[in-house]
């Protein structure tokens, strides 16, 4: 019986596998884009402060302090644990962090991506005060 | 929290121990993020939270050990699952062919499910033990390309690892789209091979074919 609807049944499936595959594409390709502009990663209550601070590229020492800890230890333990600790949400923790790295971007700027160089125009002969050569 | 931000804790609070349970039970089919694990670990090994040896070490034997008893499962286990395998496949000619096929394509197969076609590699393990393929080709195969995935994850993450979640995203559905892709080029090639359907010829030239004797 199934051999009967065989060809059927495999363009039904050549088709469902084909959106599968697009929508898997789209998304490596969203994924993709994110990576190439080095979009910041969400802070999330597994990360602990050595983590963020690579994330996002700030020192250590800020993130350390801007919830409570010394910014001399290296602390390893997740932020959820530290939450836990201090009788707060792991959701506050990342609000204080999140607002001491824009601080810290802000007093520190990443510096400036040079523009690419522009093709120099050609030397005005003419405009040239005499002697100089172009 | 989702099922990766508490596997990811996990490593976070307890280390290699956890690597390599969800290693394993990922090997075996559990739909466990053990890419972004990996990734993640290399990440860590960049901080120096983890040593890189020991990582690579727990990860690529947690997945030899989950692949083998997959192929085990598919082997030894059970008589029943061969037989419904054998029902399903179209009886034991078919069976036996598979077991030409698996001996003939099995350690290309076996390769590169391991780093490349990730998810497909608990089916390969299973059909692997019902097509009776030879256990130390298996074992070298599976060896080989389980020390490239967890190798080549563990550094991307230690290299990228302040985009591991986004790199996770990409090679992850990268891989579901390689996969897409190869089953999109079988199930063309069945299409292509299927001969259509015979049509019915008109009753006069039966009656025609069925004398014997006529001339043409």
């Amino acid at each position: 019986m199934i051999y009967r609807y065989r060809r059927p049944l495999l363009i039904v499936a050549l088709i469902m596998v084909s959106l599968f595959t697009v929508n898997f594409a789209v998304r490596a390709f969203h994924h993709g884009r994110r990576f190439r502009e080095r979009t910041d990663e969400p802070i999330q209550p597994w990360m602990n402060v050595p983590y963020i601070s690579r994330a996002y590229r700030v020192p250590p020492q800020v993130v350390a302090a801007a919830i409570g800890l010394t910014p001399q230890q290296r602390d390893r333990r997740p932020l959820q644990e530290i939450a836990r600790e201090q009788g707060r949400t792991a959701e506050t923790l990342i609000a204080e962090i999140m607002a001491a790295i824009q601080r810290e971007r802000a007093a520190h700027p990443p510096p400036p991506v040079a523009p690419p160089q522009a093709e120099q125009p050609p030397p005005n002969h003419s405009s040239s005060p005499p002697g100089v050569q172009p | 929290m989702t099922i990766n931000d508490y596997v990811l804790l996990g490593l976070v609070q307890y280390g290699l121990p956890v690597l390599f349970g969800v290693v394993l039970m990922a090997s075996l089919g559990a739909p466990l993020p053990a890419t972004l694990l990996l990734l993640t670990a290399g990440a860590f090994v960049a901080e120096g939270d983890l040593n890189l040896w020991w990582v690579f070490g727990m990860g690529t034997s947690a997945a030899v050990l989950g692949d083998h008893l997959g192929y085990s499962i598919g082997r030894w286990g059970s008589q029943h699952l061969v037989e419904q395998f054998s029902h399903w496949g179209g009886g034991a000619s078919r069976i036996e062919q598979a077991q030409a096929a698996a001996r003939r394509w099995g350690g290309i197969g076996i390769f590169l499910s391991r780093w490349l076609l990730t998810p497909i590699g608990p089916v390969v393990n299973l059909t692997s033990g019902i097509a009776r393929y030879s256990l130390p080709a298996f074992f070298c195969f599976d060896v080989v390309g389980e020390m490239m995935w967890v190798g080549s994850y563990v550094t991307l993450g230690r290299l990228f690892s302040d985009q591991v979640q986004d790199l996770s995203g990409v090679l992850g559905n990268l891989t579901w789209v390689i996969v897409g892709v190869a089953t999109m080029a079988l199930l063309g090639w069945l299409l292509l091979r299927q001969k259509p359907a015979p049509v019915p010829e008109p009753a006069t030239a039966l009656t025609s074919i069925a004398r014997p004797g006529d001339e043409m």
